[in-house]
């Protein structure tokens, strides 16, 4: 079943309109009805989640042992305030990264799962359903959709046993009452912007993350990194003024209204402006450092930003220089936020979080325009290790330059993931070595991974998120090619294989030694926890209609897990009915060898297994022309990610020409 | 004339205040401790010398050097004034530094090499910027009281701490735990005693016309607060 990416982002940019008026909504409910109906003519059930009757529900579901009836329960909890805000809590805490902050099924790993987490502002969303079909579907999750609705693709967990029966009934209350409230956004607009209306405003959209007073205490903190801004100190991120300086209005304004990427801030654009402007108002009256201000008679120096100078390779090297010298300290020399300081400034616990990876530069706070680069280097980001570069030591022409190198470090746009993952036939040998030359003319593939937040463990805000997978056979054998980004390596591999790792800043020439550096007297330990990837797929490989569930395979539908790891260093063939039940195949049955190296914040990772074993019940035996789907895990050690603690992908399908 | 002035006179007019003593002691820690190894620069040897004290912990016969002594009381108005922090091989001179309210600070650099300024600041607007040999300094007005971490992001060893302090009856002790605060008018006071590592006390205090001695003993810290 191919998805449709592509598809699925034209209904998401469409959501966003739907909140600016009632004639627009309803065009784009128009609009996103027939790409629905699009989606569901090609590809059945993308939608599983919402396209479920009620007459799919069972008459009654099992739950810790005790039989509940759907079909006359009385709801055991009656909406109150005091519930709306309970659910709010419960909302926040755990459905926030998927279904986003406004209900819209945007949270941030939205583009990572497919079916997309459920909208609950569209029409035929699951809320135009009873609440007793909701509280099926949030107590059972993506596993226990009907046969007919395999292939349990949907990444919604299954919730009983981690909520209880009454905070799901406090969810689904709030979920109802906030998406009508979302999606009749009355345009009540005050006439003039005011501290009171921004007040009202604050506490019933942003208190819940940045709390009651805005000290960035809400109950969503607990489960936001980056945490949600403390407004008592007046700082901000992303400002037009110079690192550590109080934003101005606009800079206060932009921020509410382009939310903040890659975190769980959205957008607040469907606020009236004059919301927006009482909001401004409001915050400037959680720190005194606003009031202070202007009783100085201070005035904000605000940074201008030139129109760029045409891009010239003169510029690039100079920019280049530059950037080994100034920035490669954090960022690493290929950008990829592995510098030989950065590890001494990131502290998660304390929201110091990592240099942003320059070659993916879709996820800039920002944004990726050069003008935004300029902009950043000019003023820094308060709160952070990022400097500003300021206009005291750096000429407007040395920030292009820098701009200008910044922008070669990355691809010029967001990889697509393609529809089928094509391995290609070659004759002869295969590539031994991910450095082999022959891969650069493989077609590359691209997934995007989330945390896996839906079973046991979880990971809620991963530095890796995404991987790059080739592979050729040769009639014989397969060879997978794979990178992925992360910024440290386990220490032991160095033993064993070629890392390289990026070096300080060089000194001027009169300042550097000769002496080799005092090499480091203890003995180089492993990770307490491997770093580790594994490519999954299925043991059965059938006419391609029923995939085990995605996460790692269920009793009747096991999976293959191919997983190379630091140390010991090595790739295993496993089998796995589940996330907590996966096994090791014994020594006669393991056929894969791997390579690996680390370069500069990246792993390179070739791994090979004949195309069929004589483990035919237990491995999945690979044959040209099937349509194979395969899913990938990736385990960063250094953060404490092990069994269920890892990112993951969904199921892709793969073709052997 | 304006009102401030006005009053200014009647301060500096004052018989009562007009006699003021000297506030001094010494800093120690009567427990047991490590001396701390200093850093090793490696390839920064000729830029910033072989090895770096680390100053976290300056005791030299249990006498307490670095410790900040700053005079607490609503009557203390005297504020402001310029001081100097310089980055010099591959170090912060001074380490510690008392600043009161309303200061300016100036940051120079004198190293042949990058420097990378990061104030762990929330009241005051916190400074992150790059210095290269040679450049100017930078200024800061320091107008909130705070104590401020100041790192290297390039640097590892390099640490530092801006102590604002809420006016100018402050000082820093010196490497034989010694300390002295001068001109302070007779009245009741807390005094503070703060360090980076061993925490901080603080004593009630009376000082009369003829000034006050007073000693601090870090051992005295309750254990859960001390950072040790």
């Amino acid at each position: 079943m191919p998805y449709t990416p592509e598809l699925l982002r034209a209904g998401n940019s469409g959501d966003k309109i739907c909140m600016a008026s009632k004639a627009i909504r309803a065009k784009t409910y128009a609009f996103l009805a027939a790409v629905s109906i699009n989606l569901l003519s090609h590809t059945s059930n993308i939608f599983a989640f919402d396209s479920l009757s009620e007459s799919d529900m069972p008459l009654s579901m099992e739950v810790n042992g005790k039989s509940i009836s759907l079909q006359n329960l009385a709801f055991p909890i009656t909406k109150s305030d005091q519930v709306l805000s309970d659910g709010a809590s419960i909302y926040i805490k755990n459905c926030v990264l998927c279904h986003g902050d406004l209900l819209d099924g945007k949270g941030l790993y939205s583009e990572s799962f497919y079916p997309s987490p459920a909208n609950f502002l569209l029409p035929q969303s699951i809320l135009s359903k009873s609440k007793l079909f909701t509280f099926w579907r949030v107590m059972k999750g993506g596993l226990g959709l009907p046969k007919k609705y395999e292939p349990w693709n949907s990444a919604m967990p299954s919730w009983e046993g981690v909520l209880t029966e009454e905070q799901v009934w406090k969810v689904i209350h709030f979920i109802y009452e906030k998406s009508k409230e979302l999606s009749s956004v009355t345009t009540q607009d005050v006439s003039v912007p005011s501290i009171e209306n921004g007040e009202k405003v604050y506490s019933e959209n942003c208190s819940i993350c940045h709390g009651k007073k805005g000290a960035g205490d809400g109950p969503g903190a607990k489960v936001s990194s980056p945490f949600p801004r403390n407004f008592i100190k007046g700082h901000i991120k992303l400002r037009s003024t110079p690192f550590g300086k109080i934003p101005t209005d606009k800079d206060l304004f932009d921020a509410i209204t382009n939310g903040s990427k890659g975190t769980t801030m959205p957008s607040w654009e469907h606020l009236s402006e004059n919301d927006r402007h009482s909001l401004i108002l409001y915050l400037k009256t959680l720190s005194k450092k606003f009031a202070k201000f202007v009783k100085k008679g201070k005035t904000h120096n605000v940074v201008v930003i030139p129109d760029p100078p045409k891009f010239t390779l003169a510029s690039l090297e100079r920019g280049k220089d530059l950037f080994i010298q100034n920035c490669s300290a954090c960022h690493g020399i290929k950008g990829r936020s592995d510098g030989a300081s950065t590890k001494k400034i990131v502290n998660i616990a304390t929201d110091a979080i990592w240099p942003r990876n320059l070659s993916k530069p879709w996820k800039f706070r920002r944004g990726d325009k050069r003008k935004q680069i300029f902009q950043t280097l000019r003023t820094g980001l308060s709160l952070t290790a990022m400097p500003r570069f300021s206009p005291r030591i750096f000429k407007d022409e040395q920030i292009w330059d820098l701009v200008n190198y910044v922008q070669t470090l990355s691809p010029s746009q967001k990889p697509k993931t393609p529809e089928i993952f094509n391995v290609q036939k070659v004759d002869g040998p295969l590539p031994d070595d991910t450095d082999d030359p022959v891969w650069k003319t493989v077609d590359s593939n691209f997934y995007l991974l989330a945390g896996q937040i839906i079973q046991s463990e979880k990971v809620t805000y991963p530095i890796i998120d995404n991987v790059v997978a080739k592979a050729m056979h040769n009639g014989k054998d397969i060879a997978f090619y794979l990178h992925w980004d992360d910024p440290t390596v386990d220490p032991i591999l160095k033993k064993s294989t070629t890392v390289e790792e990026s070096p300080a800043p060089p000194l001027p020439a009169h300042l550097q030694t000769d002496e080799p550096e005092e090499q480091p007297t203890e003995e180089l330990k492993p990770q307490e926890f491997p770093d580790s990837i594994a490519i999954q797929l299925p043991t059965s490989i059938n006419d391609g209609s029923e995939k085990p569930y995605f996460l790692n395979g269920d009793p009747e539908h096991p999976v293959n897990l191919w997983k190379w790891s630091s140390h010991p260093m090595k790739a295993l063939e496993m089998t796995a009915k589940g996330i907590m039940k996966i096994n090791v195949q014994k020594d006669s049955s393991q056929n894969l060898t791997s390579k690996a190296s680390f370069k500069y914040g990246r792993y390179f990772l070739l791994m090979k297994r004949p195309l069929t074993t004589s483990d035919v019940e237990i491995d999945t035996q690979l044959r040209p022309g099937q349509t194979i789907p395969i899913a990938f895990n990736i385990w960063n050690g250094s953060a404490g990610e092990t069994g269920s603690k890892k990112v993951i992908s969904s199921w892709f399908d793969m073709i052997l020409e | 004339m304006h009102l401030v002035s006005y009053l200014l006179l009647a301060v500096i007019l004052s018989p009562e205040l007009a006699i003021s003593g000297s506030l001094s002691g010494t800093a120690i820690f009567s427990g047991k401790i490590e001396q701390l190894k200093p850093y090793k620069t490696g390839k920064y040897k000729k830029a910033c010398g072989t090895d770096i004290p680390n100053e976290s912990m300056l005791i030299n016969n249990k006498r307490v050097g670095n410790v900040v002594i700053s005079l607490h009381g609503k009557k203390l108005k005297k504020r402001g004034g310029k001081y100097k922090l310089d980055q010099k091989k591959c170090r912060y001179e001074p380490h510690v530094i008392a600043v009161p309210l309303d200061s300016e600070l100036k940051i120079h650099t004198s190293d042949p090499i990058n420097h990378n300024i990061h104030t762990y600041s929330f009241e005051n607007d916190p400074i992150n910027i790059m210095f290269l040999p040679g450049q100017d300094a930078y200024s800061q007005e320091m107008d909130e009281a705070e104590i401020i971490k100041v790192e290297c992001d390039l640097h590892d060893w390099m640490r530092a701490w801006i102590v604002v302090t809420p006016n100018a009856y402050s000082t820093v002790s010196g490497a034989d735990g010694s300390f002295e605060i001068p001109d302070v008018p007779p009245g009741k006071y807390e005094l503070t005693a703060w360090h980076e590592t061993l925490g901080s006390l603080t004593k009630n205090i009376t000082v009369g016309n003829d000034g006050l001695n007073v000693n601090f003993d870090f051992l005295e810290v309750p254990q859960q607060e001390a950072k040790r």
